[in-house]
């Protein structure tokens, strides 16, 4: 027996569908050492969240088979009681999730949620129990612990929840930690602050860290090890600078290619599981290199194989990395102009609900779109991005400011149907935005019924014709939503969008409830459609890889206010704005070897914002207005130099 | 929390309000007044008339309904004709039955619902969870009058297990132990018919809730801390699965007046059901307005109660 901490042989798990089984997992072995952090990368459905499951015992019992072994300190976790199993989950085996706004039980404390694991796994008195509890807080960056005992979740925000997950899974200092896509619910400030968090437990502990991401960049911050799994197979592992260096498998080698400058690599992946429709066709493209992996192709739920002639050359991929040169189009006058708007929500409290003060969502905010543009306006949640495309449709009323559209001022005027009709809105999440009662036809449907008078038979071909375009086939038209995808879905949001012929859509998060492979086929779907339409973009998103992809001018909200506006490369490049800066170096870099450099950064631009950060506001506490750095980059910045 | 319940309270005012006037119209416009039950048909209709007029009865409705709530909140409800004697007397009593009858059923209601929707939540889709779902399923279809019968013919009058009318023995000395039993023994049967048709419609709540939350990532996390089958019930999935029950406790108490009406006529029991249907009948309208008032209150006081309840279990709410 070696002496890994963790040791997976031969493992395969497979899902109970219909009476028949499925495998997830197929045939993986894999070793994680003490002290050693193993990243699982690959796309969603690849099986990783599965192995994760496997590992813990948290699968569904009666719908799962499990085969094989896996080894922790020699104890075989396949085959140990339920009770055995119990002991081992906490107290050796601790586990942070994904989405930590709902990891959490709503109803306890959270000092009471992290006692619950010490009781279970350690004989304490009630104030040792206590004691414990606020240094484990302290630990993981809790700044008040005796305040944060006694709260509910929902009185922390994002980043503190993750941290009390973690304070949970460290608690009786387990010798393996599970991260399950530890920061992908999170704004990227926050995410690189617990990838720190779980670098520097990991060293105090001597754990063993097993990362499940997509994150190309966050594994090349994170790990010491990385495990490529596809289709249930772990295709390729390597430490990591080796794996950056010199990818092996071709589905590896399509991740690092080398067309692909390192800043893209995550958009590459995108592209590429666009045009090989995900998953299902990368396994054509591997039987041809690679006849070994015939047994994926025969695998049921990998049907679709009709772009089998699909070869992955330099070719190919070059291609799509000219087409994403933008078009630096024939831009015309303003098309939509906001000025100076402020959007207060009032804050009432006592019995009769007086107003006792404005929260300013959006206290300021001025910015220019034209014809035909992208606008990406990013900002961490909280920001008022949200709240300002809201506002520019009319669905939060504007407190003042104005907001012409075409030369009409939008702002507290009824509008009128025509301006209605040229601006519509794609929603967040496809799963909650259309009405489960109501088939596609009437989704489809509903904003031609409120504009136009058609008769049913026109009806129907024009939501024929609109499927079309978003292209789904002309059967979904009596489908009701949960019989699509996410991204299926998705498409019916945007079709629906764009049934009145719109001519400024404003996507908020249009993608972030969908899994990564799928996010490139929906974003890649509206550049197309841009072009076709000459559609124009207000795209708002606290993911500054979509916005790179997508926009061609970005501007960074910050605290209600715009704090810098450039092109896209230009914020990359050369960020002005202190906030700005902690943003773009907070994203994660592409190259392991960066890694303390990246660091060191990190943390300098990290103290430079602690310091500088009031210099940027006026006494008010207002951000300054922006002041032109050349003539296509704005910046807020102070008066006199720094 | 302090200033929510105030709040709750103050909005409650104005619907109470609004009530009473919906109330005093509806009476207005059924056929006959306070007058037509009382009159002797040889007297004749000058009398009437002036008599109309000193009680007021030719006033313009706003002035009538005037008199009505303030008489209602110094406490006079009027006069029961075919008792003769006032509603506030005649409703007290029997309030008294109907409410000991009402906490009864919701203890038995509840009592038989959380073991049920535990147990059918927990293990869905085996024979126990498709037997208690098809109990479910028969308690939604049976119509409550006809279960009640079919209760009080069993249990009452085959095997002879129960009484089958009236609240208490005849010549029961109030306060003594005996009487408190024998109360009970009278209420038992009505309750239990009444609570196995509610107890339905609080069994799917809670299953379907359960089937819910036993899927969220907090119970994940707590598996993942260790915690055993039995304890992330009791811990986790339990409490949060209650929140809805309890939202819908107030409105159990509005079904709980409409099943009163059926059950206290069938069995004979002496409550404000029996004597509302007994009202209507003989056209007491002083009598019916009071009582349609007393219901209206009460399922107001419900969901006021079910507001209180949620924000005590739920901190989410408690904080706003």
């Amino acid at each position: 027996m070696s002496d890994a901490l963790l040791n997976i042989q031969n493992l395969q798990t497979s899902f109970k569908i219909k009476d028949h089984y499925y495998a997830a997992v197929d045939d993986v072995t894999l070793e994680v050492n003490k002290n050693e952090i193993v990243a699982i990368v690959g796309e969603s459905g690849c099986g990783k969240s599965a192995l994760a499951a496997s590992v813990t015992g948290l699968h569904n019992k009666d719908r799962t088979k499990i085969e094989g072994h896996i080894y922790y300190k020699d104890k075989d976790i396949v085959n140990t009681s339920a009770s055995q199993l119990n002991q081992l989950r906490g107290s050796e085996i601790g586990m942070i999730f994904q989405d930590p706004l709902t990891a959490l039980n709503p109803l306890m404390i959270v000092g009471e949620q992290i006692e619950e694991t010490l009781i279970l796994h350690q004989k304490m008195s009630k104030q040792e129990r206590k004691q414990k509890v606020l240094e484990l807080l302290e630990d993981v960056g809790i700044p008040r612990p005796e305040q944060t005992f006694h709260q509910y979740p929902h009185q922390l925000s994002g980043g503190m929840r993750q941290r009390i997950v973690i304070a949970i899974a460290i608690a009786n200092k387990p010798g393996l930690l599970i991260a399950d896509e530890p920061t992908t619910a999170l704004d990227v400030t926050i995410q690189s602050q617990i990838l720190d968090l779980i670098l520097k437990l990991k060293k105090e502990m001597h754990a063993g860290v097993i990362l499940i991401t997509h994150d190309l960049g966050v594994v090349a911050e994170m790990a010491d090890r990385v495990a490529v799994m596809y289709a249930g197979q772990i295709v390729e592992v390597a430490p990591v600078v080796e794996l950056f260096d010199n990818p092996q498998h071709p589905y590896t080698r399509s991740l690092f290619h080398p067309h692909c400058p390192n800043r893209n690599v995550y958009m590459l992946f995108r592209e590429l599981s666009r045009h090989y429709q995900a998953c299902r066709v990368l396994a054509a493209v591997f039987n041809h290199e690679f006849p070994g992996s015939q047994k994926m192709l025969t695998r049921k739920n990998l049907p679709c194989m009709k772009s089998v002639q699909i070869i992955m050359s330099d070719v190919l991929v070059t291609n799509i990395f000219t087409s994403w040169i933008w078009r630096k189009g024939e831009l015309i006058m303003a098309f939509l102009k906001v000025e100076d708007l402020h959007v207060h929500f009032p804050v009432r409290s006592g019995v009769f609900k007086r107003i006792v003060g404005h929260v300013k969502a959006v206290n300021g905010v001025s910015l220019e779109l034209k014809q035909g543009e992208t606008y990406g306006l990013v900002g961490e949640s909280g920001s008022g991005k949200t709240t300002t495309g809201r506002a520019v449709i009319g669905l939060n009323e504007i407190t003042s400011g104005k907001v012409l559209y075409n030369n009409h001022d939008l702002a507290g005027l009824i509008r009128s149907k025509e301006i209605q009709k040229e601006i519509q809105m794609i929603f967040q999440d496809p799963y909650s935005s259309l009405n489960p009662k109501k088939r596609v036809l009437d989704i489809v449907a509903e904003p031609l019924r409120n504009f136009e008078s058609l008769t049913k038979q026109e009806e129907f071909s024009r939501v024929g014709q609109l499927l079309d375009q978003v292209g789904l086939s002309k059967e979904s038209i009596f489908k009701y939503p949960h019989e699509f995808s996410g991204g299926q879905r998705q498409r019916i949001g945007i079709a629906r969008a764009i049934a009145l012929h719109p001519k400024l859509i404003i996507a908020d998060e249009p993608v972030s409830a969908l899994d990564v492979s799928v996010q490139a086929q929906v974003l890649n779907f509206m550049k197309d459609l841009q072009k076709d339409l000459n559609l124009t973009y207000l795209l708002i998103s606290h993911d500054l890889g979509i916005i790179r992809h997508m926009c061609d001018r970005i501007g960074i909200m910050y605290k209600g206010r715009l704090v810098e506006e450039a092109s896209a490369e230009e914020i990359y490049q050369n960020p002005q704005h202190i906030y700005t800066k902690r943003l773009i170096s907070s994203i994660p870099d592409i190259d392991p070897k960066n890694r303390e450099k990246r660091a060191a950064l990190r943390d300098e631009v990290k103290r430079e914002f602690d310091k500088k950060i009031n210099n940027y506001f006026d006494s008010d506490g207002i951000a300054y207005d922006l002041k032109p750095i050349s003539d296509s980059h704005f910046a807020a910045l102070p008066g006199e130099g720094l | 929390m302090w200033t929510f319940t105030i709040r709750r309270i103050l909005i409650m005012l104005p619907q109470i309000l609004l009530l009473s006037i919906v109330i005093y119209l509806l009476a207005k416009m059924m056929p006959g007044d306070a007058l037509t039950g009382l009159i002797d048909p040889n007297i004749g209709p000058e009398a009437i008339e002036a008599q109309r007029e000193k009680l007021g009865l030719n006033n313009p409705w706003y002035v009538q309904y005037w008199d009505w709530i303030t008489n209602v909140f110094q406490g006079n409800l009027g006069q029961s004709f075919q008792h003769k004697l006032p509603v506030t007397e005649l409703v007290s009593q029997r309030l008294i039955n109907t409410f000991w009858l009402s906490v009864m059923t919701l203890i038995l209601t509840y009592a038989i619902a959380i073991p049920l929707g535990l147990i059918s939540g927990r293990h869905n889709d085996t024979w126990t969870d498709r037997m208690i779902t098809g109990y479910t399923y028969i308690g939604f279809a049976a119509p409550i009058f006809i279960f009640a019968l079919l209760m009080l013919f069993v249990f009452g009058f085959h095997f002879g297990w129960f009484p089958t009318s009236g609240s208490v023995e005849p010549g029961a000395v109030p306060g003594t132990f005996d009487y408190f039993i024998s109360k009970i023994n009278h209420m038992l049967l009505p309750a239990l018919s009444m609570a196995l048709i509610t107890t339905v419609s609080t069994v799917q709540y809670l299953r379907s809730e359960i089937i819910d939350t036993k899927q969220k990532d907090f119970v994940l996390l707590a598996r993942s801390k260790g915690v055993s089958e039995s304890r992330i019930y009791r811990n986790h999935i339990f409490r949060n699965s209650l929140l809805p029950v309890a939202a819908f406790f107030g409105y159990e108490i509005t079904g709980l007046i409409g099943g009163s009406i059926f059950i206290e006529n069938i069995f004979s029991y002496p409550g404000i059901g029996q004597l509302f249907l007994n009202s209507v009948m003989q056209r007491d309208t002083s009598v019916v307005t009071a009582l349609v008032l007393l219901f209206g209150i009460a399922s107001i006081l419900g969901t006021l109660l079910s507001d209180i309840i949620l924000s005590i279990v739920d901190p989410r709410i408690r904080m706003k």
